[in-house]
């Protein structure tokens, strides 16, 4: 057994070892009881399958992996609607799924007060995911106390970014899924990054791409050009929304120091 | 850049977990140095990235220097050998790194070092 097979044991006997025994929660609201479904996926490192029975008899069983949420295993529980019904037909869920899955949550955890919780470890193979949902996304889309609140759209971290950028922008484009569009710049400067984003970026950050799913979620992306060009390109993405600016000046520490303010809450 | 310029840049950088050398037109890892053993299908995949990554820049502006990528859980930083601009040094560090020293230090490794060496 080699150091990096000696620590993969080591972490699965810790998960094991540190696994949620069965038993009941309880929580005395929807939201509170989210966050203690969600702290399991948070904390499934290694490959684990949580199932959860909820007060009305409702049971969900589901996958986690590098603290990602990555499927819903059959039976669904009664009384869902065709759109959650689907997230169980998914072989890996993502970023689109996001808010689908915050509503059933939420609608699972509203039929009670509590539910009784299991986790075991899976196989070999657990660990290595690609896809998946991130907990922090589906506890934004679920509006808990705390978080930005959805439906507004890139998100407050992206708003504040943008808004200390504002002096040194030169142009903005705004791509949701398959669509991009350009929110802010003129003549050449725009036509500079609509043309980079349609010629190189779109196919760097296709589904292949392994960062993708965390630039998606809370992540940016920094190229830094030539000096003579006097600008950087910064990629950010939110809640699957990704803004693509090029920016004034080569200082992107600058630029990293602001983003972890506005969009991490970092003061770093 | 030989295995110990590589070992003695990450060990100027507390944060930094793991550097690796590569070829970003062959797509080789060339060297790495890390805290852990990491596998090598995972090298790999540090390579393809950054060989993904350095090439995705505008055309018209000439080759990118380097990209930075940042997440609440880590950094990725990818630097490419000017004077060898086939090559590149990567690494993986933690989410609060200093970018400005870790800048400044990569530049000066590989601006130390002849990476024909």
């Amino acid at each position: 057994m080699n150091d990096f097979e000696r620590l993969k044991a080591m972490l699965r006997r810790s998960a094991r070892d540190g696994m949620a025994r069965p038993g009941p929660v309880r929580y005395a609201s929807w939201s509170e009881g989210l966050a203690r479904i969600l702290e399991q996926v948070d904390v499934a490192v290694l490959g684990r399958r949580l199932s959860f029975e909820f007060d009305d008899g409702s049971r969900l069983a589901c996958e986690a992996s590098g603290r990602r949420l990555v499927r819903l295993l059959t039976p669904p529980p009664p009384g869902l609607t065709a759109e959650q019904m689907a997230l169980f037909d998914r072989d890996e869920l993502a970023f689109d799924d996001v808010r689908a899955v915050s509503v059933l949550f939420r609608g699972l955890c509203e039929r009670g007060a509590g539910f009784a919780m299991t986790a075991e470890p899976l196989g070999e193979g657990g660990g290595q995911v690609r896809g998946g949902v991130d907990p922090t996304a589906i506890s934004e889309a679920a509006g808990l106390p705390g978080e930005a609140s959805p439906g507004r759209g890139e998100g407050t971290g992206h708003e504040a970014l943008l808004e200390g950028l504002r002096p040194l922008l030169q142009a903005v484009v705004l791509i949701q899924g398959a669509d991009s569009s350009l929110v802010l710049g003129e003549g050449d400067e725009a036509a500079f990054v609509v043309d980079w984003v349609e010629s190189s970026l779109k196919e760097l950050l296709s589904p292949g791409f392994p960062l993708l799913g965390t630039l998606e979620t809370n992540g940016l992306l920094v190229f830094a050009l030539p000096e003579r060009s006097g600008r950087h390109l910064l990629v950010a993405g939110r809640r699957g929304n990704l803004l693509v600016a090029a920016i004034k000046h080569c200082d992107v520490e600058a630029t990293v120091d602001l983003w972890r303010r506005t969009c991490q809450g970092n003061p770093a | 850049m030989t295995p110990s310029a590589l070992n003695a840049f990450r060990r100027k950088l507390t944060d930094c977990e793991l550097a690796v050398y590569v070829d970003l037109e062959s797509r080789t890892v060339l060297s790495s140095d890390g805290a852990l053993h990491f596998p090598q299908e995972y090298l790999d995949a540090l390579c393809a990235c950054a060989a993904d990554l350095l090439a995705s820049g505008p055309k018209r502006e000439g080759p990118v220097e380097h990209v930075l990528f940042l997440s609440p859980t880590g950094s990725r930083m990818f630097f490419r050998n000017l004077a060898e601009p086939n090559e590149a040094l990567c690494c993986i560090c933690a989410a609060e790194v200093a970018v400005g020293t870790l800048i400044d230090t990569a530049r000066a490794a590989l601006a130390g070092e002849d990476p024909a060496e």
